[in-house]
C-alpha cells in the first residue's frame, strides 16, 4: 500500500470520528434543549412562586425583592454559566420637572452567576436583593419629588434576562423579557 | 448534486422557514424578517455554488487534476458556506417574543462555538483535498499509465 493511501485513510478515520462526535453532540444537545425548555414540563420555572417585594422608597435600606426560581436539568449535558439578571424601573410624576412630567428611573440592577447545574440535578434558589445590594439609591427619588396627587403614585416594571450555555458550552441561549409589570404603589 | 442541493439549500431553507414563527402557549416567537431574508440569501448563494462545483467534481475522471481542482474548490466553498452562517446571522438567531401584538422580549440562540468546531474539522478535509491535488499532479504519469492499462485490458465484448 502506498504511503499516500495510508495518510488518506488516517485523515479519513479522524474525519469520521470527529464528524460522528460532532453530529452526536449536536443531536443530543438539540434533543435535550427541547426537553428542558418544553413549556408543558415546567423544567425552567421563573418565578417559581410569589415574588416578594418591598418598594417603600421612604425606607431605602429596607427595600427588597425576592424571586424564587427552579431549574431542572433533564438533559444529557450540564447547564453551564447560568446567569440571571434583573432590572427594575420606576415611573412617577416628577415635581422637580415642569408640569410634573413623568420620569422613568432604574432603581434596581443586579446580575448573579449561579454556575452550573449537572445533568439530572435541580437548582432551586431565590434571586434576591436587599438595600444597597442591587438597589441604586442615587436613582431613587425622595418622597418630595413624587407628585402624589396623580394615581398611581409609583408604577414598577422589570426587565429580566436568563442565559446559560449548553452542550459542552457549544450552545448559548438567552431569554429576555422587557417591561414586565410588577404593579403599582400608592402613598396613603 | 441532488444530495448537495438538498443538504445545503432545501433542508436549511425549510428549517429556517419552519422556525420563523413558532407558537408557545399562545405566545408568538418570531424571527425578524430582515434577518430571515439575509440568512436565506447567503445559504442559497453558497448552496448553488457548492452544488455546481459538486456536479463538475463528480463528472470528472477519477484521480484527474480537474477532479482534484473542483474537489478543493468545493471544500473551500463549503468552508465559506459554514462561515456564511456566521456573517448572515444564522449562528446568533434572535427571535422576538410577541404577546397580543406587543413585543415583550426576545430569545437568542448562539451556536458560534459549534460552527467554529465544524470549521476545525473542515480544516482536515482541506488538508486531505490539498494533498490529493498535489498527489494527482506529481503522480500524473503513473495514474495515466494505470488508467490506460485498465482501459486496454478491459473486455469490450
Amino acid at each position: 500500500m502506498r504511503p499516500s493511501r495510508i495518510f488518506r485513510w488516517v485523515i479519513r478515520l479522524f474525519l469520521l470520528v470527529f464528524t460522528l462526535a460532532l453530529s452526536g453532540v449536536s443531536l443530543l444537545g438539540g434533543f435535550s434543549a427541547v426537553t428542558i425548555l418544553d413549556p408543558d414540563s415546567y423544567n425552567v420555572n421563573i418565578p417559581d412562586g410569589p415574588i416578594v417585594v418591598n418598594f417603600d422608597i421612604t425606607n431605602k435600606p429596607n427595600m427588597s425583592i425576592s424571586v424564587p426560581f427552579n431549574i431542572t436539568n433533564v438533559g444529557v449535558y450540564d447547564l453551564d454559566e447560568i446567569i440571571l439578571s434583573f432590572q427594575i424601573g420606576m415611573l412617577f410624576a416628577n415635581t422637580s420637572k415642569p408640569l410634573n412630567a413623568t420620569s422613568n428611573v432604574r432603581i434596581f440592577d443586579k446580575t448573579v452567576n449561579y454556575g452550573a447545574v449537572a445533568h439530572g440535578q435541580v437548582l432551586k434558589d431565590s434571586f434576591s436583593g436587599l438595600g444597597s445590594d442591587g438597589f441604586i439609591f442615587s436613582n431613587i427619588p425622595d418622597l418630595s419629588e413624587v407628585d402624589t396627587t396623580k394615581t398611581p403614585d409609583l408604577r414598577f416594571h422589570a426587565n429580566f434576562t436568563f442565559s446559560a450555555k449548553y452542550s459542552l458550552q457549544l450552545y448559548e441561549f438567552t431569554v429576555n423579557l422587557i417591561n414586565y409589570s410588577l404593579g403599582v404603589f400608592n402613598f396613603p | 448534486m441532488g444530495v448537495y442541493i438538498t443538504t445545503t439549500m432545501v433542508v436549511p431553507f425549510l428549517t429556517f422557514t419552519w422556525i420563523k414563527e413558532i407558537q408557545v402557549l399562545g405566545v408568538a416567537i418570531v424571527l425578524e424578517q430582515l434577518e430571515y431574508e439575509r440568512i436565506i440569501f447567503w445559504i442559497s448563494a453558497f448552496g448553488l455554488l457548492i452544488s455546481a462545483c459538486a456536479f463538475f467534481n463528480y463528472s470528472s475522471p477519477k484521480q484527474s487534476i480537474r477532479k482534484g481542482t473542483f474537489a478543493l474548490i468545493q471544500i473551500l466553498l463549503n468552508c465559506l458556506y459554514i462561515w456564511s452562517y456566521k456573517f448572515s446571522g444564522a449562528t446568533e438567531v434572535k427571535f422576538e417574543i410577541v404577546f397580543e401584538i406587543t413585543n415583550v422580549g426576545f430569545i437568542a440562540i448562539n451556536v458560534r462555538n459549534m460552527v467554529m468546531l465544524y470549521m476545525g474539522v473542515y480544516f482536515l478535509t482541506i488538508l486531505l483535498k490539498g494533498y490529493d491535488f498535489v498527489d494527482f499532479v506529481i503522480n500524473r504519469d503513473k495514474i495515466r499509465q494505470k488508467r490506460y492499462k485498465i482501459t486496454e485490458g478491459a473486455d469490450l465484448s
